[in-house]
């Protein structure tokens, strides 16, 4: 190996991935802008955020394949502006996989052990041990068209980690995949991911993903960070409307502030939550984010639910989505304007006779009411 | 039922009319190879090997086979770097006027053969390296080279587009990768380009018979010397050798690519 080959020199003490002031522009237009953020060794981020957010665009930046317009990037704490791509110590899971299609499976995962000059000796013990985490013992020596989706995903993955890189970067690899084998690759992956203890970049605009994997959520949109914040967090107190309207369904209500931390809406005094700032000066116009998980549903009529809703409207039903685990109502309110109010049931069958044109009456708790200021 | 089976009956007529119009040629050149008379015929008087055992006695054609095939495997020796080359920079630096350039690689196509024949022979008449066979495989790159870059490309273009940063992260400098990787994966190409310029070459007739003379004569140009006087039997003996040639190359792209991936490239 030549001493330009060597890698970077660790600094325990450093943040693992240090990102700061980042931005990168495309014709004039930022595809990231000013990102800020750091990530602890061992952690599991993932960047969240519609398509063409700039995601691919700040975590190609980071795997050095695009080098940012502005600011500085620190891969244990040292900048590494001046570190190409194949110095970097970055493992990197591609949305297309990216496998190297003449080799086969454990050729395919030996790869970075023989560029990273491992002794041939032990390779081939490597290669075995890694595939066996991804549980594909067995299956090294296929070629990899002759592997199954699910299967082409495990070699890339083991190939990211096989030689146990400081940091792993994972653009969607899991977007392709049917809804089941995607719900398996994350358990899995997280489980992977928590074995080794290896640092760990994500992105994707599933917000289910999000969640389930990771132990910060980075929310971003038109190249900015929105939010970043543990997953229940990014859930419960949502920085801003954006984050709230993209994490789950969610209903906006425009509200006017009242003093006392109470609102107006729609001619009617209530109670709100904690937004992410204190309640402005009276008389201030808010939006209201609303969760549908949060607004119980019942038919016209019948006893009162058994948690206290602090307010209470009578509705009409519109639309119907049964989702098996969970129902979906779009229900229209008079006492809101006429506004649709999405409604989500996770005990179908107590409602199962819930037409479209069914009265119902619907209610929240002051508290799931969470104002912001515009 | 009745209509569906009126279509198959036209369907299959249509495929057999075809399969018969593809074969037909080279089963009569077949057939009248192995004539035992002296004139060419369909169908052939009589069975014999005597037309083989003179073309293969026959030290003009002997020569003139050598010949044509140095010929080729100079051509495709060329073809290989360059088409490759030239492949590889199109679909993946994109250049800045890409549709410009693949048209300018299409020239020796607009261009009819004779026109290109007669530049090559006064521009390697300039060079004084007229009168040689390395500089007819040399043509023979130049004007089919389009058919190379073609081949690769469609590799190329099957490729991942992120397979040379995947080598990357995996700890390949550059041109580490562009051996361990690109270059293998794109081999399937490479192959289906150098066995089609190696075809092409050893069957290049307009441009050979600028730029050779009695001494550098190729097969083909011999061929079209003797028919001028008379077609005799023996020249059906040498076609056979041609298909031979031809396909022993197919079998070979067949054991080493796979047919299929040759037709699959053909399609985009
Ligand atoms: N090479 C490029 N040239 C020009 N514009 C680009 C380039 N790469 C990205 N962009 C633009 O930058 C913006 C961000 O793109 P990016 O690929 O980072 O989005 P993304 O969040 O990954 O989206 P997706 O979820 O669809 O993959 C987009 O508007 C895109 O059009
Ligand atoms: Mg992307």
């Amino acid at each position: 190996m030549k001493a330009a080959d060597a890698p970077l020199p660790v600094d325990a003490a450093a943040a693992m991935v240090e990102v700061r002031g980042v931005g990168k522009s495309f014709g004039g237009v930022p595809a990231v802008d000013q990102v800020s953020f750091t990530v602890a060794k061992g952690r599991f981020l993932t960047i969240l955020g519609p398509s063409g957010s700039g995601k691919t665009t700040l975590l190609r930046m980071i795997a050095g394949f695009i080098e940012p317009g502005e600011g500085e990037l620190f891969i244990h704490g040292r900048p590494v502006s001046a570190v190409p791509p194949h110095r970097r110590s970055i493992g990197m899971v591609f949305q297309r996989l990216a496998l190297f299609p003449h080799l086969t499976a454990a050729q395919n995962v030996a790869y970075p052990l023989r560029m990273r000059g491992f002794a041939a000796g032990e390779i081939p013990g490597r290669v075995e041990a890694m595939l066996k985490v991804v549980q594909l013992g067995g299956l090294g020596a296929r070629r990899i068209h002759e592997l199954s989706g699910g299967q082409q995903q495990r070699v890339a993955i083991a190939r990211a980690l096989v030689y146990q890189p400081d940091l792993v970067l994972l653009d969607e690899p899991l977007a392709a995949l049917d809804r089941k084998l995607r719900e398996e690759m994350q358990l899995e992956f997280r489980r992977i991911q928590q074995e080794l203890g290896v640092t760990t970049i994500n992105v994707t605009h599933d917000q289910r993903e999000a969640l389930v994997m990771s132990d910060e959520v980075l929310v971003m949109d038109r190249g900015r960070v929105q939010q970043l914040a543990s997953p229940d967090a990014a859930y419960r107190a949502p920085a801003n409307v954006f984050v709230a309207g993209f994490i789950g369904v969610t209903n906006f209500l425009e509200a006017v502030a009242l003093e006392g931390g109470r609102v107006r809406l729609a001619g009617r005094e209530c109670g709100c939550g904690a937004g992410p700032a204190p309640l402005p000066a009276a008389g201030t116009v808010l939006d209201c984010a609303l969760r549908a998980e949060h607004v119980r549903i019942a038919p016209a009529g019948t006893a009162a639910d058994e948690a206290p809703l602090d307010v209470q409207l009578a509705g009409v039903v519109r639309q119907v989505a049964f989702e098996g685990d969970r129902t979906l109502y779009e229900v229209g309110v008079a006492d809101l304007g006429n506004a649709v109010l999405r409604v989500i049931d996770r005990s179908p069958e107590a409602h199962l006779g819930l037409r479209p044109g069914a009265v119902v009456r619907i209610g929240w708790r002051a508290r799931d009411l969470i104002p912001f200021p515009r | 039922m009745n209509g569906r089976r009126a279509r198959d009956v036209v369907l299959w007529s249509v495929v057999a009319v075809n399969l018969v119009a593809l074969a037909a040629p080279t089963l009569i050149i077949l057939g009248a190879s192995f004539t035992a008379g002296n004139i060419i015929t369909f169908p052939p008087d009589g069975f014999s090997f005597k037309w083989y055992e003179k073309v293969f006695a026959s030290e003009t054609l002997r020569d003139a086979f050598w010949r044509s095939l140095q010929a080729s495997l100079v051509c495709t020796a060329a073809s290989i770097p360059a088409g490759t080359l030239a492949a590889l920079a199109l679909a993946r630096r994109r250049p800045r006027f890409p549709r410009t350039l693949q048209l300018y690689l299409l020239l020796p196509f607009t261009v009819p053969l004779i026109g290109s024949g007669m530049g090559l022979m006064m521009l390697f008449g300039e060079l004084g390296i007229l009168g040689q066979v390395w500089p007819v495989g040399l043509a023979c790159c130049i004007i089919n080279l389009p058919f190379m870059i073609w081949a690769v490309q469609a590799s190329v273009n099957a490729l991942d587009p992120d397979l040379e940063n995947a080598a990357a992260t995996c700890g390949a400098a550059p041109t580490h990768a562009f051996f361990t990787i690109t270059l293998p994966a794109v081999t399937p190409g490479i192959i289906t380009g150098a066995l089609l310029m190696f075809v092409l070459a050893f069957n290049e007739f307009l441009v050979s018979l600028l730029l050779t003379d009695a001494n550098t004569v190729t097969l083909p140009v011999s061929i079209y010397n003797s028919i001028r006087n008379v077609i005799t039997p023996d020249l059906a003996a040498v076609s056979v050798v041609y298909i031979l040639v031809a396909g022993l190359a197919i079998a070979l792209l067949d054991r080493m690519v796979g047919l299929e991936i040759f037709l699959k490239s053909k399609q985009s």
